[in-house]
C-alpha cells in the first residue's frame, strides 16, 4: 500500500453533492481521486463513473434528456442502471447496442440534503445527522467548500479541542482559559462519540444572539459525534438554546477536502440563516492555514509518527487507531 | 537514578514500550505501562522504545 492508498474508503458512503444542487442536468464530483457523475431522474439519484466507454468523454458535461444521462460527444443515452438505451447514430429500428457499452456504477443515496456515494458495495449506513429531522429544530446547509488538505487532517482538527484558545479565540475559546479538563471518548460501532464542559463564551459580533449580547456557555456541554471516516456533529447548549454544526467531508484527493454542512438551532427560528453560516465560515477559515499547513500532508495513522498527549488528543489518538483499523496507513 | 521510566501522566497506552522490550516494559490494568525490570531491555532497545513513544512518556537515564 502507498502512502496515498485510500482504497480501504472506497466501501464507505460520502457526500458528493447537495440535493439543491442535483437539479435537470448532471453533476460532476471526484470522489477519492475518481470522476463521478450522478444525476436525477425524479426521486432517484444514481451514480456512476465520469466516463462515457465509447470514447472516454465526461459524462457530466452532458444532459438529462427524457431521464437519460445523455453523452456529451455522440448522445449515448443510459438509463439509471447505467444501461445504455440509445446510440442515436444508429437508425431508430437498427438499435444494436454493443453489449460493453455500459457504465460503471456506484451506491447511490439522498439524506439530509446531500447526495451521497460508495464507490464499493457499503459497509455501512448513512452516518446520523441528530438533529436534522428533529421537532422544534430549523437546519439549513451553507455552501460546501474545499480545502487543500487530506480529510483526516480536517477530522481531526475538528475533532481537537485544544486549539480552541489559540485558533478561535473570542469564538470559541479563551486564550486566558487554555486548560482541558480529562473527558472520556468512547467508541461506538461507527464511530466516537464524547463529550465536555464548555465554559467559553461566544462573541456576538461573530455569532447570532437574540438580544446581541454575549452568548454565555458556562456549564454547557458540547457533544460530539463521530461517523467514519467523516463525518461529525457537535452539538452545543447554550443560554440561547441548542445549536449544531454538523458536517461530513468528502475525500476528493488524498490532500483535498470537500465539506457539506447541516447547521441546526432552536432558537431564532425567525431569524434569517446568513449570520449562522458566516459564524461557521469564520471557524472554518481560522482553521484552515493551520491545517492545510501540516506536515506532512497525509494524518499518519501510526501513532509514533507524532506526538500525542493523553487528555488533549485522546479523541484524535482513538480516530487514529480506527483509521487504523479500516486498514489505512496514512488518511 | 533509575534507568528508564515511563511517565504515567502522559503514557497514551499504545504498547509500543511492551511491543519494543517487552521483558521490560507491561501495560497495567488502566493501559499505562509500567517499568517492570528496568535491567531486562538492551541500550538499544530502550532507546528505541523512548524514540517510537507516541506519546514522549519514556524517559531514560542520560547520567549514565
Amino acid at each position: 500500500m502507498t502512502a496515498a492508498d485510500l482504497t480501504p474508503l472506497r466501501p464507505f458512503w460520502h457526500p458528493v453533492a447537495y440535493s439543491r444542487d442535483v437539479g435537470d442536468a448532471p453533476v460532476g464530483a471526484t470522489v477519492l481521486g475518481e470522476p463521478v457523475v450522478i444525476f436525477r431522474d425524479g426521486d432517484d439519484v444514481s451514480a456512476f463513473r465520469d466516463l462515457c466507454p465509447h470514447r472516454g468523454s465526461k459524462l457530466s458535461l452532458g444532459r438529462v434528456i427524457d431521464g437519460k444521462l445523455t453523452c456529451p460527444y455522440h448522445g449515448f443515452r443510459y438509463d439509471g442502471t447505467g444501461r445504455c438505451v440509445l446510440i442515436p447514430s444508429q437508425p431508430p429500428d437498427q438499435q444494436v447496442i454493443p453489449s460493453r457499452v455500459r457504465l460503471e456504477r456506484y451506491a447511490a443515496a439522498e439524506r439530509y440534503g446531500i447526495v451521497w456515494v460508495a464507490l464499493d458495495e457499503p459497509v455501512q449506513e448513512l452516518p446520523a445527522c441528530p438533529l436534522y429531522d428533529e421537532p422544534g429544530f430549523h437546519s439549513f446547509s451553507p455552501d460546501a467548500v474545499t480545502w487543500k488538505t487530506s480529510a483526516a487532517r480536517w477530522m481531526e482538527n475538528f475533532l481537537d479541542i485544544t486549539h480552541f484558545a489559540h485558533v478561535h479565540a473570542g469564538i470559541l475559546g479563551d486564550p486566558d482559559d487554555p486548560v482541558t479538563e480529562p473527558f472520556e471518548v468512547h467508541t461506538t460501532p461507527t464511530g466516537l462519540r464524547y463529550e465536555f464542559s464548555l465554559r467559553q463564551q461566544l462573541d456576538p459580533a461573530r455569532w447570532p444572539t437574540e438580544t446581541g449580547g454575549v452568548m454565555e456557555m458556562e456549564d454547557a456541554y458540547a457533544y460530539y459525534e463521530l461517523w467514519l471516516p467523516f463525518t461529525i456533529s457537535i452539538i452545543t447548549d447554550t443560554t440561547e438554546g441548542r445549536w449544531s454544526i454538523w458536517c461530513a467531508g468528502l475525500p476528493v484527493q488524498p490532500a483535498e477536502v470537500r465539506l457539506f454542512f447541516v447547521v441546526s438551532r432552536n432558537y431564532m427560528l425567525d431569524e434569517p440563516d446568513g449570520p449562522f453560516g458566516d459564524a461557521v465560515y469564520a471557524i472554518a477559515d481560522q482553521d484552515r492555514p493551520i491545517t492545510e499547513n501540516q506536515h506532512p500532508e497525509m494524518l499518519p495513522v501510526d501513532l509514533t509518527e507524532e506526538i500525542h498527549l493523553r487528555v488533549g488528543d485522546a479523541a484524535g489518538v482513538a480516530y487514529r487507531r480506527q483509521l487504523r483499523e479500516i486498514g489505512l496507513a496514512y488518511a | 537514578m533509575e534507568r528508564v521510566r515511563v511517565e504515567r501522566e502522559l503514557c497514551i497506552g499504545a504498547g509500543e514500550c511492551v511491543r519494543i522490550a517487552p521483558a521490560t516494559f507491561q501495560l497495567g490494568e488502566d493501559d499505562i505501562a509500567v517499568v517492570t525490570d528496568a535491567a531486562a531491555a538492551t541500550d538499544e532497545q530502550l532507546a528505541e522504545a523512548e524514540r517510537k513513544c507516541p506519546a514522549g512518556a519514556v524517559f531514560l537515564d542520560e547520567s549514565e
